[in-house]
């Protein structure tokens, strides 16, 4: 069930958006950005591709570790712009998530645990395309735990 | 205007502080100190414990219904004692063991004692720590006598803003099965699964076969960083469940966990903690539930049929 709607919804996703790919110009831009909170939870490490002026390809890794519990996160998604208005941008980014979750065990009489997890997210939010590249985002994570709603933002360069 | 005339320089020092900042996250688990249990007797006040015997002394029966509930002050005791009177599950209880319950000097008596009396059962008050005139603890309440009852002080989790004493209080009761040694604790809110491991470890370490251990145990949905921030659950994708991880650490020291089915304990929108639970060691188990038609408390609570 969770994955015919995950399909279903990346379908509506990308068909509203498939006349982008015929009038937008080729872009080719790249960029790497770090985010607080976001799709790694606590932190993120980011890397993004422009196609097109409308339509980007990206990835959030992140790491780390509390009180023993530790995360390990990859979340490619694809991004889409459906405003643009000078450097400020409006846009929808929709992916999966693959989480590796451990937990140290403490004591000597527990080993632990650890799982591997798949997951996807929708995040909708503004960019600032300057400078430096800005994002700010809500965002909706979807998986075996339910639906979560969370918050991001990302600090970024063009390479 | 080239994008990276703006310099590198800067983004590379906020780079390296947000890798600072991820890294240090990476702290060890912040639990500490060591733990004994203490006769109650040797308890002074203010935190002195108070035991009474239940009026009728019975022996217990092979089959005892365990209760825990988080009564949250227990203000209103009369409320309190009207729930067990009229659920029917709960007016069965044999035992139960009691988290967050209260006693002030300008009330007549302890609120565990004043619980104790309408119920016809002993009782046995173990205060945590001071809360205004008063005090604020655990008790059992039995309707069996009650042997070697003890109190000990958990490790402290290194919690930013409000750290408070935790104990667990502990007894036993001695039937024509044998002895059955009853740990009552309430565990910190703000730490994470390993942390409450360690909080509880201690607690559990020396106990004899057949054990019941029961209690609020805290085992909220959350991920907490710096033991300030709840960070999960901010993916389903994820899991932060406390409960099931405490679970597996009881099952790796040899307990069961027959209230694990049972669902959330605590009346939350959205998520559905299991807080509370009921862990047993040496015993069989019979029929158990959460009552969830209580209002008398933010907890709701759970009772466990056991037998030696």
């Amino acid at each position: 069930m969770f994955y015919r709607s995950s399909s279903a919804l990346c379908l509506i996703f990308l068909a509203a958006f498939l006349p982008t790919f015929s009038e937008a110009s080729i872009v080719k831009e790249q960029s790497i950005a770090i985010e607080a909170l976001g799709k790694g939870g606590l932190w993120g490490l980011g890397y993004d591709s422009q196609l097109t002026e409308r339509i980007g390809l990206g990835v959030v890794g992140s790491y780390y570790v509390l009180d023993g519990t530790q995360f390990l996160s990859f979340s490619p998604y694809v991004t889409l712009y459906p405003f643009i208005a000078g450097s400020n941008r409006g846009l929808i980014q929709l992916g999966p998530q693959f989480l590796r979750q451990s937990i140290s065990s403490p004591v000597p009489e527990w080993t632990g645990t650890s799982s591997n997890r798949f997951g996807g997210e929708l995040s909708i939010g503004y960019e600032h395309n300057g400078h430096l590249i800005f994002r700010v985002y809500g965002m909706l994570s979807f998986g075996q735990s339910g639906i979560a709603p969370w918050i991001g933002t990302s600090l970024g360069i063009s390479l | 205007m080239d994008r990276n005339q703006f310099g590198d320089q800067p983004v590379k020092t906020v780079l390296l502080a947000y890798l600072v900042i991820a890294f240090t996250t990476a702290c060890a688990p912040g639990v500490g100190g060591s733990s004994s249990w203490i006769a109650a007797e040797t308890i002074q006040a203010p935190l002195q414990v108070e035991i009474a015997e239940p009026r009728v002394a019975m022996t217990p029966p092979q089959n005892i219904r365990v209760v825990t509930f988080n009564v949250h002050y227990g203000e209103d005791v009369d409320a309190l004692a009207r729930t067990f009177q009229n659920n029917p599950a709960l007016q069965q209880a044999d035992i139960i063991l009691i988290q967050e319950i209260q006693s002030f000097p300008e009330e007549s008596t302890s609120r565990a004692r004043r619980l104790a009396d309408v119920l016809g059962m002993g009782y046995v008050y173990a205060p945590a720590r001071s809360f205004g005139s008063g005090t604020h603890g655990l008790a059992i309440l039995n309707r069996y006598p009650l042997q070697n009852v003890a109190v000990m002080e958990l490790p402290k989790g290194e919690i930013v803003l409000s750290t408070e004493r935790r104990i667990a209080l502990r007894a036993d009761v001695t039937g024509a099965s044998g002895t059955l040694r009853l740990i009552n604790v309430h565990l910190d809110t703000r730490l994470n699964a390993t942390e409450r491991i360690l909080q509880l470890r201690p607690a559990l370490l020396d106990a004899p076969e057949p054990t019941v251990v029961g209690g609020d145990f805290n085992t909220n949905p959350l991920v907490w960083a710096f033991n300030l921030i709840p960070i999960f659950p901010w993916s389903a994708t994820g899991s932060s469940d406390q409960s099931s991880t405490l679970d597996q650490y009881m099952k790796a020291v040899g307990y069961q966990t027959p209230t694990a089915a049972f669902g959330e304990t605590v009346s939350y929108p959205l998520l559905k903690p299991r807080i509370d639970s009921i862990y047993v060691r040496g015993l069989n188990t019979g029929a158990g539930a959460v009552e969830r038609d209580v209002s008398v408390s933010d907890h709701w609570p759970l009772w466990l049929d056991i037998s030696q």
